[in-house]
Parts: C-alpha cells; structure tokens; sequence
C-alpha cells in the first residue's frame, strides 16, 4: 500500500535533486537520479504498510538534494553550469544575412554571443581571403584572365578549396579541445598562434602554412592535410592554366589568298553576361560555406550544454 | 573551529577505501554499503554514497553490473577492480603508517 501522497512526495523530491545537480553533465546527472530513485523504491520495499511520515524519513536519512549534490561537485569535479549558447533572432538573422547581404551578416556575427572570438574571426575572413588570393593569381596569370573561363576556374578551385582548408583545420582544433587533449603547449597563451594560422591559411597560404606546423594544437596528419590542401588548389590552378596554354585561347584562322599573303584573324572570348552570373553565384557560395560552418559550430556549442536544464 | 573542516575531509577521503574495503571478496549494492556504514558514522546523509560510487566507477576502482533480485526490480552490484584492490592496499599502508606517526606525536605532546 503506497502513502498517501507518496508519488508527490518522491517525484519532488527528485526532481529537487535535479535541480540541484544542474552543473553535472547530463549523464552523470541522470545516473545519480536513477540511483536516488532506486533507492527509494528499495527503501519502501521494506515497509509493511507505509505512511507519509515513513517516506519523509526515508527521504530525511537520503539528506538534503542540496548537500548531495555540493557532494557530487566535489566528488566528481564538476564546473559550474556555462551560460547557455543562445539562439535567437540575431543568430538566425545573422546566418541568413550572411548569405543574403554578407557586410550585414558579419555585423550580426559580431553582435552575437553565441560565437567564440575565434569563429567570428574566421567567418569574417574566410571571404575576403578568397577573394584577395583571387585577385593575387589574377595579376600573376596575366593574359589568361582574359578567358572567361580561367577566371571561372580559379574561383572555383582556389577559394573554395582553401576555405575548406581552414573550415577543416578549424573544426579539428574544436574537436581536440572539445576532447580536452590540448596539448600543454596548446595554453591559452598560444591560442593566438592557432588563431593566425587558421586566418592567415587562406589569406597568405606560406606564412599560415608555417604557423600551423609552429602550432602544437594539430597533430602530423592534421597539418600535412592542412599544408597539402591549398597546394592542391594551385596544383588544379596550375593543370588549367597549362592546358590552356596548350589549347590556345580563343581561335585563330589562318588563311592564305590566292596572292600568297597570309592573313590571320583571331577572335578571343569576351565573358558573356551569364559568366557575370555564374561568377556572383560562386561569389554567394563562399559566404554559405561560412555560414554553415557558423551553424555547425552553433550547434556543436549547444549539444555540448547540459540537455533541459531546469 | 578549523579543525571541523579537516575532519570532515578525512571522513571524506576515507570513506572511498571504506567503501572499498567493503567490497573486498563481495559484490554488494548500494543499499548494503549504506547498512555496512550505517554503524561508523561516516556516512551523514545516504545520498552520498551514490556521488561516491559514480566517482569510484569513474575512476575505474569499481565496475558494476545488474543483477536479478527475488523482491523487485534488478539491483546494481559493485565490484572491486584490479585496481581497486591496488588502490586499497596502497591506502592500508599509507593509512596505518600515518596514524602511527600522529598517534606517536599526539601521545608525546601529553594530555591537555
């Protein structure tokens, strides 16, 4: 025969209990619950004929749901709750502005607690870094940037590539300390240094290249990955500009009249008005990647928090 | 009184090898530990042991595992680990070298 009140003197009781280990992470946390609720269903097991007063003391010798869990803080060294990660309008207005209006994106970014300094940091100059090593090869491939469809090519190939460089060195540094395997090194004195490697890989790839392997926050595979990658996207550059070469731009015909003169006429491409489309689109493309490397971070930041907390 | 907080931190940290102790050449689960502590008075409030046995399994002193009971749900057994048993020999000998030398210094020191 239960008490009279016996489900709603255990189930506050519990849920007391699980107010109070709110700093716990959420699987220690409903560990300790259950074990608590076994405990009482052990404890009344043992009672003839129950009455409110018999659970009260069950509960009285359990002890306060405070001490028990100032207990498991001690216990099982748990930190105070973090603030949870919001995710509001900003966030949602942020991401989307990023892909719509991309300055204004950026300004919402900023605004937002939601990101690490870090990742406001890399969505910031993921784009322009793009954009910049655009400009760089297009002064260095000369001639060629005539053709449209060179220009076309190294958009697609070298921003994007070295975005994913350092979108993929990025998240690995979360996840290793996400693992809490930083290495000593890796202090918060040096957080700087794996900041500028991860800004500086896109923008100027030889000095990023040698801050990464400065850096003691990857490890070999990470920056073989991260120093391979962007070669990759020259690599590609340079194979198109090559066959290009080989190919010739625009179309030459040559002919020979019947006087013997030889005369050459050469057309060359001029980009047509959908080139201009195709370019802002793999323009609208870059700031996505950012943006979803910001969502993705977003929600990796709240799995990390404390599930319901009450 | 300071001394107050230090006893409580040695009944704090001893409890864990009692605990242990307890469960040398026998599984038990936690409503047993309670029962085998209840008489020492280490234990202030039930709750505790439950923190207590999460840090042990934690720490991998103790594993556990579900048992049948013929008068309920299944209970969770606790059982000593290889380590475990290493940690509590350890203790012992740590344990009963120092109480020798405080006992030595404490009865030197006379009665007050």
């Amino acid at each position: 025969m239960s008490a009279p009140h016996a489900d709603q003197i255990v189930s506050g009781y519990l849920a007391r209990l699980e107010q109070a280990l709110a700093a716990l992470p959420p699987a220690r946390r409903a560990e300790l619950v259950d074990d608590v609720r076994s405990h009482i269903a052990e404890a009344r097991r043992g009672l003839a004929e129950e009455t409110d007063a018999d659970l009260l003391n069950i509960l009285d010798k359990l002890g306060d749901p405070a001490d028990i869990a100032a207990d498991a803080r001690e216990r099982l060294g748990a930190q105070p709750a973090p603030p949870p990660v919001p995710l509001g309008m900003l966030e949602i207005a942020a991401i989307v502005a990023l892909v719509l209006v991309w300055p204004a994106g950026i300004a919402l970014v900023w605004l937002s607690s939601a990101w690490s300094r870090r990742d406001k940091l890399i969505a910031t100059v993921v784009v322009p870094g793009g954009v910049l090593v655009l400009a760089i090869l297009s002064a260095v491939g000369g001639g060629y940037w005539s053709h449209w469809y060179v220009f076309f090519l190294l958009l697609l190939f070298t921003p994007v590539v070295w975005s994913i460089g350092a979108i993929y060195l990025a998240v690995r540094l979360y996840q290793a300390r996400r693992a809490g395997q930083a290495t000593p090194d890796a202090g918060s004195g040096s957080r700087l240094l794996e900041i500028a490697a991860v800004v500086l890989t896109p923008l100027l790839w030889p000095i990023g290249v040698i801050l990464l392997w400065t850096s003691t926050a990857w490890d070999t595979r990470d920056k073989v990955i991260g120093t391979l990658v962007p070669p990759g996207g020259y690599f590609g550059v340079a194979v198109i500009l090559a066959s290009l070469r080989m190919a010739s731009g625009g179309s030459c015909t040559t002919s020979s009249d019947t006087f013997g003169n030889v005369s050459s006429s050469c057309t060359t491409y001029g980009p047509p008005r959908w080139v201009l489309l195709a370019v802002t689109l793999i323009l609208l493309v870059l700031p996505l990647c950012s943006a979803t490397y910001l969502a993705v971070r977003l929600r990796g930041a709240r799995l990390l928090q404390p599930a319901a907390a009450s | 009184m300071p001394a107050d907080g230090l006893v409580t931190q040695m009944r704090k940290g001893a409890l864990e090898y009692c605990v242990l102790a307890l469960l040398v050449g026998r599984s038990r689960y936690a409503f047993e530990l309670i029962e085998g502590l209840a008489s020492t008075g280490m234990l202030t409030s039930e709750g505790t042991i439950y923190p207590l046995l999460s840090r042990l399994r934690r720490d991998g002193l103790v594993d556990t595992e579900w048992r049948e009971s013929s008068d309920g749900p299944p209970r969770r057994y606790y059982r000593l680990t290889a380590d475990g048993k290493r940690a509590l020999r350890v203790f012992r000998d740590e344990w009963a070298g120092f109480r020798t030398t405080v006992d030595a210094v404490l009865e030197k020191g006379g009665t007050l």
